[in-house]
């Protein structure tokens, strides 16, 4: 924790309620997503209830099994779950306007809430459970598909900047300072009981650890298994033993489990409206946030499934919910990630205050004087070089070799060539200007980085977004599949593919 | 020193569960009292009329029960193959001794102490009897740890142990079982380090019961364990070899030690005045940190006297790292610019106003 954080938190306690954590939104708030709920038996990973809808919708479609053990029963629930779900997520095949590579681009991504990390592991989850298919097998059926998009939405929630899943606790803890401990913010309920009006504080957080005794994980309350639904499931094995009718004791039970998961969609549509009423902008830098999204739905899951709708586009992968036993895949991965993660800061920073002044608390930004800017081009072209002085701060990260850009010109780049100390406050450092060098800045004044005019301006300068070179590494990855070292690097995958399930890699790489 | 029985507390409970809620929060002294007297914590927080949370779903334990059941059903098949195919146990090793209890879906014994003397029976066939044909697999391998004062005559039951060959003698390697979801690098790390807390505690306790035994040759207690864990969704076991159980086992040996030295000094301090238990526990210093509230039914009750006390732990365990024992109000007023009265809140002030700096320089 860093002690800008722990200010925050006491400046919270002053308030006596949650402040904001940084000046702008960091993740695109859909008007209208779709809100999902699980609730699953103890022990068991699959749903034993669903709630699903769009939050316009006032209440939602409540989907339930009696026994959520019988796993033929569970994964009809799941299938009827799976068409409305992979509509709404425009895959190819279950709609009339699916996103396209012509199309994904529009930034129109659905959006899918969920109460907490619990929910979205359900969708690993789920992938584990449907993900199987034999030789032979239809692979476009709505229960296998929708494995696959759980796949995709598990894998990525973990990327940092995706805009498609909205673990809502989450979203809470990213967005506001609790004048609370960040375990008790887990629990969506918490979170937002801290927005109702108290007395003081004191009350606050008795009110709060009161909305933490209703559960909001996939998992029920013990005291309820044990005092309704055990019971009832008792009852109702007995009547399946004695051939006899379970509907009256079947619909005892959805009644039951009915309000459990509507409670927790409700959350998110409360969830919702805190952060539609939020007076902050939502981060200009979420927009390519929301590109990067979209690419990934179509190049990690879409493109697949067109393949798979029509085999004649290429070799389709089924990605294994472990891991994708392939070198070669997970490096192109490691870069994806390492691209996402490079480019979260950069593409938010110039719009909020609050990030700027946790780059610089954290040493990844600085502040520079500019004292001398000279044009090393020869002939026509132009070369600025500045030499500017940087207050020498305990964290200072800054090295050699690095692009940073000046705050509020993202696409404009320097690479710093040299450093010096030159007293005990002050380094030398000579940057040249490698990106956009010939075209005017507008902040702090309107001119050429060539242009004299430069030198006494103090300008802020944050970590440039780097993250085209990390995903040119991402595809230079595949690409290498015919350059040297190929047998080692792009070699037979040591899987421990399941006999039964189709060898996908095999069939990327073209051999089957 | 005193033993337990002086205490009236009994040994009803789980001997593990008791040692793993202690290694929770050791600092704790009504934690510690707890483990020691052998008294739940939600029966304390009811008579504080604290409303206890902890109980375990009927849906979980059968879940439990009925995997476990099916591992060791038919000769162990489906155990024995998930084995066979990890590597860790050749096709023809097959034999099965169950010695779980009827109780738990064990064939034949019915006491705890008919499990004991057959787990003894065998360790010492390991290592005296040159013709027996050792089983491969043993279920509910149960053993007893002869000494301590929390835990006198403490019964661990192993889930399940294998027994295989060495040179010129046998090796046991225990293995913990759970209904855990393995879902490869995305598995929940809490509980895979809980299972493999479990099973250095049983490579422990088989260690001393072997080294108790005083055998010629005695078997080997092997450094590296196994967990069982589920297929996510299904029945189907995934076993994770090859777990390096040496600093759990170590980490157990340490906790059983310190424990019996905690539980001696706090009974050596029992108040005159507080002969019901409870009350004695009530009366206790307490630890509270976030993480109580995983596994504790007096949380509600240690955070009501954090809030009281305004102390830096409401906030979490790194601002009460960074506040030491500095209140939040006094760390607001420091911030805000109150004279600071000791070296500690002048430091402190420093460092907060420099994080600060926006509030400073408006």
């Amino acid at each position: 924790m860093s002690l800008r954080e722990l200010v925050r938190q006491l400046n919270a306690v002053k308030s006596a309620r949650p402040i904001h954590r940084y000046s702008t939104l960091h993740m695109r708030i859909d008007a209208n997503p779709m809100l999902v709920a699980f609730v699953r038996m103890a022990g068991e990973s699959r749903p034993w209830a669903i709630a699903y809808g769009r939050l316009r919708d006032e209440t939602p479609i409540v989907l339930s099994v009696p026994d959520g053990r019988n796993r033929i029963a569970v994964s009809e629930m799941c299938e009827e779950f799976a068409e409305d779900f992979l509509e709404y997520f425009r895959v190819s095949g279950y709609t009339w306007s699916p996103i396209t590579k012509d199309n994904y681009g529009t930034g129109e991504i659905p959006q899918i809430w969920v109460p907490s990390s619990r929910h979205v592991e359900m969708f690993h989850h789920l992938q584990y459970a449907y993900w199987r298919v034999r030789k032979g097998d239809d692979r476009t059926q709505p229960l296998t598909v929708f494995a696959r998009l759980s796949g995709w939405i598990f894998r990525e929630s973990t990327r940092l900047g995706q805009q498609s899943i909205v673990d809502a606790a989450q979203l809470f803890r990213n967005s506001f300072v609790f004048p609370a401990d960040s375990t008790s913010l887990g629990h969506l309920g918490t979170c937002i009981e801290w927005f109702d009006e108290h007395e003081d504080l004191r009350s606050a957080r008795f009110a709060v650890r009161e909305a933490t005794l209703l559960r909001d994980s996939p998992t029920l309350d013990p005291e309820i298994d044990s005092k309704i639904l055990s019971p009832l499931l008792l009852s109702r094995a007995k009547l399946v033993s004695e051939d006899k009718d379970t509907k009256t004791v079947d619909k005892k039970i959805a009644a039951h489990l009915a309000p459990e998961v509507t409670r927790r969609w409700e959350l998110m549509r409360s969830a919702h409206k805190i952060f539609s009423n939020d007076s902050r902008a939502i981060n200009p830098g979420v927009e390519d946030l929301t590109k990067a999204t979209m690419e990934s739905f179509y190049s990690q899951f879409q493109r697949i499934e067109e393949n798979m709708q029509d085999p004649d586009l290429g070799p389709a992968y089924t990605q294994h919910p472990e891991t994708d036993f392939h070198g070669s895949a997970a490096a192109s991965n490691y870069f994806v990630m390492t691209a996402a993660d490079t480019a979260y800061i950069a593409k938010l920073v110039h719009a909020d205050e609050e990030l700027q002044a946790e780059a610089i608390a954290s040493g990844k930004a600085f502040f520079a004087k500019v004292v001398k800017v000279e044009n090393l081009g020869s002939g026509r072209t132009t070369t600025p070089v500045w030499t500017m002085r940087i207050q020498i701060a305990e964290r200072l990260r800054i090295r050699e070799g690095e692009r940073y850009s000046p705050l509020m010109a993202p696409l404009h780049g320097i690479q710093v060539r040299s450093i010096e100390i030159i007293d005990s406050e002050n380094l030398e450092v000579v940057a040249e200007w490698v990106e956009r060098k010939t075209v005017p800045l507008e902040f702090p004044i309107d001119s050429k980085p060539v242009e004299i005019d430069w030198v006494g301006q103090r300008i802020m300068f944050v970590p440039k977004d780097g993250s085209e070179f990390d995903k040119s590494k991402s595809r230079a990855v595949w690409n290498a599949a015919n350059g040297p070292g190929s047998w080692l690097t792009h070699g037979s995958a040591p899987a421990r593919i399941e006999t039964s399930v189709v060898d996908d890699i095999t069939q990327l790489a073209g051999e089957n | 020193m005193p033993e337990l029985n002086e205490l009236g507390a009994d040994d009803k409970r789980n001997t593990r569960a008791r040692f793993e809620q202690w290694v929770k929060n050791p600092k704790c002294e009504a934690n510690a009292l707890s483990a020691v007297l052998n008294i739940k914590m939600n029966e304390v927080a009811k008579s504080l009329g604290y409303h206890p949370e902890y109980g375990q779903s009927p849906f979980a334990i059968t879940r439990g029960l009925q995997f476990e059941g099916w591992l060791f059903k038919d000769q162990a098949q489906v155990l024995h193959s998930a084995l066979v195919k990890s590597g860790i146990l050749k096709e023809d090793e097959k034999k099965l001794a169950d010695f779980r209890l009827t109780m738990n879906g064990g064939p034949k014994l019915k006491s705890i102490d008919q499990a004991i003397e057959k787990s003894l029976q065998l360790i010492k066939s390991l290592a005296n009897d040159k013709d027996f044909i050792p089983p491969s697999i043993v279920a509910g391998l149960t053993v007893r740890i002869p000494k301590g004062v929390m835990l006198p005559e403490a019964t661990l039951i192993i889930d399940v142990a294998l027994i295989t060959k060495l040179e010129n003698r046998y090796s046991i390697k225990v293995g913990e079982i759970k209904v855990f979801p393995d879902r490869g690098g995305h598995t929940d790390p809490g509980e895979i380090s809980t299972a493999r807390a479990q099973a250095g505690v049983y490579q422990h306790a088989l260690t001393l019961t072997v080294e108790a035994l005083n055998l010629d040759n005695p078997p080997k207690v092997d450094h590296s364990g196994f967990l069982v864990f589920t297929w996510p969704g299904s029945n189907s076991p995934v076993i994770r070899p090859n777990e390096d159980l040496t600093f759990q086992s170590l980490r157990a040996e340490q906790g059983f030690e310190k424990l019996d030295a905690i539980a001696a000094g706090l009974i050596s301090k029992k108040p005159e005045d507080l002969t019901d238990h409870f009350e004695w526990i009530t009366h206790s210093k307490t630890e509270y940190k976030e993480s109580c509230w995983s596994f504790c039914d007096l949380a509600a009750r240690c955070q009501d006297l954090a809030i009281a006390d305004d102390r830096a732990i409401i906030l979490g365990r790194d601002p009460a790292r960074i506040l030491g024992t500095v209140t939040v109000t006094r760390a607001i007023e420091l911030m805000e610019g109150a004279d600071p009265l000791t070296d500690f809140e002048s430091s402190l002030q420093v460092q907060l106003q420099e994080s600060n700096w926006e509030a400073l320089n408006k």
